[in-house]
Order: structure tokens, then sequence, then C-alpha cells
């Protein structure tokens, strides 16, 4: 086992590495992954809101409190500049002027009051938030005005607008989805998600460069002049990188427990590790097929950043898939990362799609893993022959 | 001699292929990977697709979604089609929700009697009408025939706005559910008050709110005031941290210069410290020389972002490639200092400086954006001592501000940054002795 112990000798010269990566990835996951819990009832969004009430009335506080009811209000008072950053930062999500003459102006329906604008919306950028609002206090002072109009005094007006009217939502399951597993939450899955990147850096960063110190020229010629038997030498690289791609996987899938609060459970959760697996699996041959080219380790280092955040970018691996474009979605299909997210979303209901689907995403996968299994037999054959001819 | 080792430094910089790779490529990578990833955030929002089932008529609804889209431009794309239809939609991700219109019990509904009724009073196209002075004027004028004043205003409110019971069925909790949750309650509100109007004309009571209900539907209610001009798409923040990280990768092209002009760390350093050329002839052309390619390898990502992926920096152009510069030479001058701290090997430090680096650029919101916006509201120090961010807040006030004050002050914390780090370099890297070589 020469070959395998000098395997986990070189090895050991990367760990650094890869303990680098791990650190700065569980680190990155900890938060995003902490607060995983599903929610099954139907929960409004809650809105930072700025307000800043320049009438100061019984009229606009009665707002003001009607807001305070489901959002959260800042009243500190902020210049234009510091508005923009809180907006643009989507600390605050609407932010909103309660005009001098507010109430006034609100309690009469002459037609003088009702050109006049009775509020303020510093606009950023169009969103569902500030469409939410708009909505809401559109009709909020429509009814007041109507009802102001119908002889009610003012106050009564705001208290009956402010009495909205409630609707029954329901969170509904299809009962005829099976895939649906509530232990695999979409909030757990960006675990999975981000360890596309994360693998595709850790395996490439450590498996390339010990392939490709164990191909160096002068490596080569001494152990081809060794007794070795070449099958035993392949054998036993192979065996090599199978141990270290398992340990790899197996560290990021335990470190996945701590995160999941304890051993999986359920079948998606189950299956998104299969899922991981069958990838890993995929970046170590193509790692493989890489290092018979006896790239530089300049170049193998480029060759795993732009793999690695390539189909992090184009196939979803740091924004989900339905996020992204069309076009980028159809282009995405030729890489295995597109069909490695895809199963994760499926699984974790952030697309819809059956358990056929997922295990077709896994079949593309494999699929990928033979077709640079077989280049690699063909270019190393090849490889061979050239050299036995020379 | 000065100018001459300029060029040398140029030329040996240019001449190294990890200098064009992680300065010039690997931007290029990144900025076309952030174009395809985020390059539809911030885009227009997209209606929310809906599917409304009608297990009973509500003209009401109808009426009230035509005027909602009329005035909001679309904001609802709603799709009416049977219970089963809608359940296939929802469960493919075709809709956000299930608007379910049931009729309450005990509620009258309306008849193909009253249907021919309201023909007679409101025309053939009664039930397609969104105007609701339109209506009001119309029902001013109905004096129905064969049948008392009451009862004809008690049917044609239940034909028009006759009681239902609204549900929204939703698959998962989100913005998109949220917003059409307060439209659907925007909906049941407005019908509810054109009941009261409704119940209140027929006794008087409401003759001035009818009179009026067309301007105070109409009526001006919320002001927009846009906060700035320039590009608010959140995308650019990524575009901002890509060139901000571009410029502080200067640390590693520079990191050399303090290193072989060290004895006990090169052997350059050895043959540099022996010889009778003063340091700074050195040190400065080495610092100028790596500050001019490496600014250029920061301008070409910024012409490549601008004019080939289309980003918008806002109507400074000038002062963005300005920017660049400066955080260039920000980069490079930490690098020298990196460089001339402690003894460890190049490869040593060339490893701590890319983890430092990429923290910083983390801090700063390379990976995920919202982190550089927690530190800017929370703990705004961190932000002012980050030089990652420094120049990302330089390129947004840039962008944003009608004014250059915010602007000017990065700009100047930059300059301090490089000045400090340059005068410690110096200082570590001067008259040093060895006992030894």
């Amino acid at each position: 086992m020469q070959v395998f112990k000098l395997f986990f000798k070189v090895a050991r010269s990367k760990l650094w590495i890869g303990i680098l990566y791990t650190v700065i990835f569980f680190a990155i996951c900890f938060p995003m992954v902490n607060a995983s819990e599903q929610k099954v009832n139907f929960e409004d969004t809650s809105l930072s809101l700025y307000v800043r009430d320049d009438d100061q009335t019984e009229a606009s506080r009665a707002l003001v409190s009607a807001l305070a009811e489901k959002h959260r209000i800042t009243e500190e008072p902020m210049d234009q500049q510091k508005l923009m950053d809180a907006m643009y930062y989507s600390m605050i999500d609407y932010s909103l002027v309660i005009k001098k003459g507010y109430a006034e102006n609100l309690g009469s329906v002459g037609s003088e009051a009702l050109k006049q604008d009775l509020l303020e919306e510093f606009h950023l950028r169009d969103s569902y938030a500030a469409a939410m609002m708009n909505v809401y206090l559109n009709e909020y002072i429509r009814n007041t005005r109507v009802a102001v109009a119908m002889g009610d005094d003012l106050m009564t007006a705001v208290r009956k607008s402010a009495e909205r009217a409630v609707i029954d939502v329901e969170i509904v399951q299809d009962p005829k989805d099976e895939v649906y597993d509530k232990n695999f939450t979409p909030k757990f899955a960006w675990f999975f998600r981000l360890l596309l990147y994360i693998m595709v850096a850790v395996i490439m960063s450590m498996l390339g460069p010990i392939l490709l110190s164990l191909n160096r020229e002068d490596q080569r010629k001494r152990i081809e002049c060794s007794p070795l038997k070449p099958s035993t030498y392949v054998t036993q690289v192979f065996l090599g990188s199978a141990i270290l791609v398992a340990i790899i996987w197996l560290i990021f899938v335990l470190g996945g427990a701590a995160l999941y609060g304890g051993m999986y459970t359920g079948t998606n959760s189950w299956m998104a590790v299969l899922n991981s697996l069958i990838f890993a699996l995929f970046v170590a041959m193509f790692t493989i097929f890489v290092s018979t080219f006896q790239p530089s380790s300049t170049v193998m280092s480029m060759i795993a950043q732009a793999l690695g955040l390539g189909m992090a970018f184009l196939c979803g691996g740091f924004v989900p898939q339905t996020m992204l474009g069309e076009g980028v979605r159809t282009v995405a299909k030729v890489l295995p990362g597109f069909w490695y997210e895809r199963a994760n979303d499926i699984l974790c209901r952030d697309q819809m799609g059956t358990m056929g689907d997922v295990w077709i995403c896994f079949a593309v996968q494999g699929g990928f893993i033979l077709l640079f299994l077989i280049l690699t037999i063909i270019r190393s054959s090849g490889h061979a022959k050239v050299k036995s001819r020379k | 001699m000065f100018f001459r080792n300029i060029l040398y430094e140029i030329r040996l910089n240019t001449r190294t292929k990890e200098v064009l790779i992680w300065m010039v490529l690997f931007p290029i990578l990144l900025g076309v990977f952030y174009k395809f990833a985020f390059g539809n955030l911030g885009k227009e929002m997209n209606a929310i697709p809906v599917a409304v089932v009608e297990n009973t008529e509500d003209r009401m609804f109808r009426m009230m979604y035509r005027k909602v889209d009329e005035s909001t431009g679309g904001m609802l794309d709603a799709v009416y089609c049977p219970e089963e239809e809608a359940y296939e939609k929802l469960n493919r991700g075709e809709v956000a929700g299930i608007i379910v219109i049931d009729s309450v019990d005990g509620a009258a509904s309306a008849t193909s009697d009253d249907t021919a009724f309201m023909a007679e009073i409101f025309g053939a196209d009664w039930d397609k009408r969104t105007d609701f002075s339109e209506i009001s004027e119309m029902l001013k004028g109905v004096s129905p025939s064969g049948t008392d004043w009451s009862s004809a205003m008690d049917k044609m409110k239940e034909t028009y706005v006759g009681e239902t019971k609204i549900t929204l069925k939703i698959r998962k909790n989100g913005s998109e559910q949220s917003t059409l949750k307060n439209y659907i309650e925007s909906f049941v509100g407005m019908k509810k008050m054109a009941r009261d109007l409704w119940e209140s004309s027929s006794t008087g009571e409401g003759n001035n709110a009818i009179e009026n209900i067309d301007q105070i539907m109409s009526g001006a209610t919320i002001t927009s005031v846009p906060l700035t001009k320039g590009n608010r798409d959140p995308f650019t923040m990524y575009m901002y941290n890509l060139i901000a990280m571009v410029s502080i990768f200067g640390t590693l092209a520079a990191m050399h210069i303090s290193i072989n002009s060290q004895a006990n760390l090169s052997a350059i350093g050895m043959r540099r410290s022996c010889a009778g050329t003063p340091k700074s002839m050195v040190i400065l052309p080495g610092l100028i020389g790596t500050c001019i390619t490496h600014s250029g390898c920061v301008l070409i990502s910024i012409t490549f972002l601008r004019f080939i992926l289309g980003v918008d920096f806002g109507d400074k152009l000038p002062l963005v490639y300005l920017t660049g510069i400066c955080g260039a030479v920000m980069g490079v001058s930490l690098g020298f200092f990196v460089g001339s701290i402690g003894r460890l090997s190049e490869g040593a430090k060339t490893g701590i400086m890319m983890a430092v680096n990429m923290s910083l650029c983390f801090l700063s919101g390379l990976m995920i954006d919202s982190v550089r916006a927690i530190f800017a509201m929370k703990m705004p120090i961190i932000n002012h001592l980050n030089p990652v961010a420094v120049i990302c807040d330089a390129l947004y006030y840039l962008n944003m501000d009608a004014d250059l004050h915010r602007y000017l002050w990065k700009l100047l914390s930059m300059g301090i940054f490089t000045l400090v780090f340059i005068v410690l370099g110096i200082l570590m890297t001067r008259r040093q002795k060895y006992a030894s070589l």
C-alpha cells in the first residue's frame, strides 16, 4: 500500500485549506440555518415602517396606532440620506410622512380638501411592501372620507376605518403531494444548497494537488520503474481518492446534522444527503479527469473556483433556482450542479416536482459521473499509448 | 534609476500569470456570474398570479378587481377557474394563492329575475361597469316600475354587493401571499363601504357621500417622493463589492515589495541589503510600479462591468474610476504593510492575507449583501475601519447621493489608510541589521 500511504502523506499537507474552507462555511451556514422551523399557520408579513408625524393630531396618532398593530414602527428622526441608506439596505420597508393639515383635510369632503395630499411616501424602489402599504393607506383614507361624507365625525370615521375586514387564510397541502415532508424545511435546505460550492472548493483544492503530485513527471517515473503493477497503482489511487472524498463528505454531513439539531429525520432529509453524496462523487470524478491533463496548481485552483462559483451562481447555489432567469436556467441544465440544486429544491418544496423527478436528478448526475469516468479512461489509455510509443 | 525601477516593476507584474488570473480574469468571471445570478434582482415586480374560484357569483369582487387592476397597472394576474383546476395550479406553483368565493348562509343570492331587473335599470352591460360615479349617477335616476323603492334598492344591493365569504388559500408564507391577502382585505373593506353607502342612500343619509363618491375615490391621498436619482438596483451592491475586492487584492500583488527588500525573508532581499542603493530607491519605485499595474487591473474590471455587462454606476463614471484607483493604491499599501510584518515566508503571508481579504470582503457583503447593512445600522465603526467597506461606501455614495459630501469623506479615509499603511511599512523595513546572512 505504498501509493495509498503516499496519497495520505500528501493529503496531510493540504489539510489546512480544507479546514479553512470548512470553518468559513459553517460560520456562514450557522446563522442562516439556525431558525429553521416550518411555519404551519399563515403569518402576515410585518413590515418595518418609518413614520414621521408632522400633523400631531388625534387623527394622525390614530393612523400611527393602526399601523403599529401589524407593523414595526420607527419614529426616530432621520435625515433623507440616513433614510435612503436604511431603505436601500432593507432595514426600513416603507417610509411615511403624515403631512401638516392631515386631520383637517381628512375631516372635510369639500372639493379643495379632497385635492390635498395627506401623506407623503419616500420612494426608493418598487416592492411588494410598498404596494401593500399603498393599498392599505388608500383604503384607510377613502373609507374615512366616505364615513365623514355619510355624516360621521372624524374620530368615529377613523375608528371605523381602522376596523379592517379580516379574511380567512388557509395554508393548504395537496393530499396527493408525496414529496411534502415537514422535516426538511426550505430554510435548512440552504445548507445543502451552499454545499455545492463548498464541496467543489474543498474536494478540488485537496484532491487536485494530491493527484498532481502523484502524476508529477519524476514521481510517476519512479513509480513506473518500480515493481508495482499499474493496476495496483490505479486501484490504490482510486481507493485513496474515494476515502478522502468520503471523509470530506462525511464531515459536512455530520456538520449539517449538528446544524439540524440531531440526526436527520424524514425521507427528504436522507434523500438530500444521498444527493450530496452523488454530487461529491461527481466532483471527485471531475477532479481526477482534470488532473490527467497535468495542469499547474494555479490553473487547477482557477478551474476549482470557476467551476464552484460558476455552478453556484448559475445553478442556484447562492440564490434559489426560481429567482434565476429562464435563459440562465436553460443554459444551466448542461451542468450537474443544476440537477443537484433542483433535487434539493423539490425536496424542500421550493420547486414543484415528484419523487420521480428527484430520482431523475440523481440519474442525470450519475450520467455525468459515468461520462467523466469514460473520458478519464479514454484520456488515460490514450496517454499511455503515446508514452509507450515514445 | 528611479524611473527605470518603476518600469522593471511594471514589467515584472505584467509577466506574472497569477496577477493576470486573479486581478483580471477572476473578477471578470465573477462579474459575469453575478450578472447571471442576481441580474433579476431589483427588476420591476411581477403581477401576482392568483386563481379565483367563484362558488357563488360576486359582481362587486369582479368590479373591484377591475378597478384595482386599472389603478395599479396590473398588480394581480387573476384567472377564473373551477376549484380542482385552481388546486392543480397552486400545486404546480403557477399561482401564489387561490381566492375562494362562497355564499354566506342565509344571505340572499341573485336570481335570474334580479339580473333582468338590473339590466332594465343599468343597461345590458350592468355587470361590467367599474365606474362608481356612473353607477351612483344612474342610481339617482332610478324609478323602478311595478315595485316599491325599498325592495328595489334591496334587490339591487344583493345583486351588486351581495354578501359572500372570501377565503384565501395558499401553500406557503411570503411577501406575495401577504400582498395578496392585503388586496383581498381591501376588496372586502371596499365592499363593506359600498354596502353601507347603498343602505344609507336608501334612507337619504348618504346622499352627500353618493354625490362625492367619485371625488373621494379618485381624491389625492399619497404623494411619492423619490429619494435619489441614482441607480437603486440592489444588485449593484454586489458590483461595488466586486470592485472593492479587486482593489484590495492589491495586497497580494504588493507583498513581494517588502519581502524582497528584507534580507531575512528572501534571496533578493539579501542582495539588496548588501548593495549600496538606498532602500527608498528600491521600495518607492516598487510601490509606484505595483500601484500602476494594479490600478490598470481595477480599471479593466470597472470598464468590463460598465460597458460589457452594462452595470449602471450612476452619472459620475470618472469618479468611479478615481475611486477604483484610490482603492487599488490602498490595497497595495496594505500589502506592503503586511509583507513587512514578522518573519513568515511569502507563502504563509499570502495565505493569511487571502483569508484576511476574504473575511473583509465577507464583512463588506461580497457573499451576502445584508452583512454590511447590518453593520451599517448596528455597528457603523466596523464599516469605517474595514477598507473593503470604505471602497463600497464610496461607490454607493457616488451613485446615490446628490452631493459629494459623504463620498469625499470616504476618499479621505482611503487616503489616511494608505498613508498609515505605507508609514508603518517603511518603519518596519528601514534600518534593519542582521548578525549574519
